[in-house]
């Protein structure tokens, strides 16, 4: 999802701040993957945390950075004390690069970006603030960064997701949860096509589009018969861009046989009822030893490296790998 | 983006067995439940009503081995007896909601929509019409949907050739003709042509399935009384998209001359 990048606001240089920093386009091998969801509490700094250990275990140079801004606690995940740096030094330029703000976790290969000593008006960064952010972040000299993004849909949340190379959707299998997950990606998906819109003149459709209540199937499929009426070419471009949307899946905390099924049965839904694609990536049991291990501030893959969550996250961060190199082999 | 076939309906590729249509019929229907997780947010109920249709009318060609046939032949596909053993083009992988896949492990990726299948299309019927082996006694009331596949019934027409690649192809429209009497030979060509069954219909509408083969044969002495068929032939008529108004006085003045003559 990162080929666009994020989002123009109303800023005075849009075109400037959405290029990517050459330090990407100079042989970077960087990946991003962000985890979000729309919802708290369902368990997106486990998997943030969980993912970037597996990565690291698996020899990749990984950096976690804590993207819930103003409600940052992923160091407790990953059983760090509270960091003496972080994110809060980079946006107040007491230093000049993210790397300098990182904190070692224990793990090899594996630093954190923390988001603990944020002050206190983080959560809302000015947008030059934030686009500065994203250029560190992506200027990072490392294989992977995983970003742990907040709850909600306010434009940072979004624009932190679409950033991503990898796009990881968490959701429990509780209607709220669903619901959110949903509306999650719908706003995302807008906001990647008001990033093109300019491009492609679709102001007008996107808003009607945009307002559609929840329910309706006023989707992609709708949008883009709309823009082939119009004009067959801009069209194919759009079915492009929209084809590039495509979320990856973890499905958290399942407690069922049919839990275990909602992971398949949300892609299923997704493709047939708002017509894009996304990936699954698996599903973890409900496990008591996760909060036992968020209780006692311990990193559950590092406490249980053989319990069944870090083989369910082994076999998420496999199958993430497998479509990362087959994105690659597109791309070259 | 074009619409979904039959299979992207049902999550399958071409090429799977009855045995996993049947099993995926049962699995998307049950994700169309009105409070089922992964959609009750996502879609209303005017549109899950539309889907269910559409996922019926899949299950009612595909699960009919001879509609399958001639749907796969629509597409340009192999039908799964016909396929070569090392098919030319290769089928897609099975989804992994299609493997029902258990996910503690890593699942497959689920494939992008084949390219090879072709948009939804009007249904059409290739074959002869059914044999009237369907108006016998009345069975129990309730009747519950069909859980094993169909069999693949001959149907043979004196004097024609049972080979279904030389069969004449007739192509039945899914209208009414726009003027004249709503009779029961037409509803029959529309409900064909929509790819129903009378046990279909009985299953939708909760009306026995010899009503509506007694509409279709129009043999009034077995009808109901007028009060009960008006509504019988509303229920049909929305089954088969037809205006319900049109069809029940159309076909209730049929009946009364019918019965005067």
């Amino acid at each position: 999802m990162g080929a666009v990048d994020p989002i123009p606001e109303a800023d005075p240089a849009p075109r400037r701040a959405s290029r990517r920093s050459p330090a990407k386009a100079v042989e970077s091998s960087l990946r991003i993957v962000g985890v979000g969801g729309g919802k708290g509490g369902i368990g997106k700094s486990l998997v943030s945390a969980s993912v970037a250990i597996e990565l690291a275990r698996r020899g990749k140079r990984v950096v976690v950075v804590d993207a819930d801004l103003g409600g940052a606690n992923l160091h407790t995940c990953l059983g760090v004390d509270l960091p003496s740096a972080g994110l809060g030094d980079f946006l107040e330029r007491r230093v000049e690069r993210l790397d300098e703000a990182l904190v070692p976790t224990g793990v090899p290969n594996l630093s954190l970006l923390s988001g603990a000593h944020d002050p206190l008006d983080v959560a809302n960064p000015k947008h030059q603030q934030k686009m500065r952010l994203f250029r560190g972040i992506q200027a990072l000299d490392v294989d992977f960064a995983v970003l742990d993004i907040g709850g909600g849909t306010n434009f940072n949340v979004l624009d932190f997701f679409l950033l991503a190379d990898h796009g990881i959707l968490t959701l429990v299998p509780e209607p709220t949860s669903v619901e959110n997950a949903y509306r999650f990606l719908k706003a995302a998906f807008y906001r990647r096509l008001r990033a093109v819109e300019t491009v492609y003149g679709l102001g007008d459709l996107l808003s009607e589009i945009g307002r559609a209540p929840a329910g309706t199937v006023t989707g992609p499929r709708t949008l883009l018969a709309q823009v082939r009426e119009r004009d067959v070419a801009t069209g194919d471009l759009l079915e492009r861009e929209m084809k590039k949307f495509r979320p990856r899946l973890v499905v958290n905390m399942a407690r069922t046989e049919g839990d275990q099924g909602v992971g398949a049965a949300v892609v299923s839904a997704w493709r047939k009822y708002f017509g894009l694609d996304m990936d699954y990536l698996g599903c973890i049991g409900y496990d008591d030893e996760v909060w036992r291990c968020v209780r006692s501030r311990r990193a559950l893959l590092l406490e249980q490296p053989e319990g069944r969550t870090a083989q369910a996250i082994s076999g998420i961060v496999g199958r993430l790998l497998e479509i990362d190199s087959s994105l690659l082999r597109e791309e070259n | 983006m074009a619409e979904p076939s039959h299979y992207e309906l049902l999550d399958l590729a071409p090429g799977c067995t009855p045995q996993e249509v049947q099993a995926a019929y049962a699995r998307v229907k049950a994700q169309l439940a009105p409070d089922a997780l992964a959609t009750y947010a996502l879609i209303g109920p005017e549109e899950r009503a539309e889907q269910l249709r559409r996922i019926e009318l899949a299950w009612a060609v595909l699960g009919d081995g001879e509609k399958r046939k001639a749907y796969d032949r629509e597409l340009g596909l192999p039908s799964a007896e016909e396929k070569p053993v090392e098919p030319a083009i290769p089928p897609p992988a099975v989804r992994p909601e299609a493997s029902n896949a258990m996910a503690t492990s890593a699942p497959t990726a689920a494939e992008p929509p084949s390219p090879a299948l072709a948009p939804i299309r009007a249904p059409t019927v290739l074959d002869p019409p059914m044999p009237a082996n369907e108006s016998s006694p009345p069975p129990p009331e309730v009747v519950s949907p069909p859980m094993e596949p169909r069999s693949v019934r001959p149907t043979p027409v004196p004097g024609a050739p049972v080979d279904p690649e030389v069969r004449p192809v007739r192509k039945t429209e899914a209208e009414l003709p726009a003027e004249g009497p709503v009779t029961g030979e037409a509803l029959r060509r529309v409900r064909e042509a929509l790819g129903l069954t009378l046990k279909d219909l009985e299953q939708r509408t909760k009306i026995g399935h010899w009503h509506f083969d007694a509409i279709e044969k129009e043999r009034f002495a077995a009808l109901p009384a007028p009060v009960y068929l008006r509504g019988f032939l509303s229920s049909l008529a929305r089954e088969l998209k037809l205006d319900p108004i049109r069809v029940s006085r159309s076909y209730l003045e049929v009946v009364e001359k019918g019965r005067k003559s």
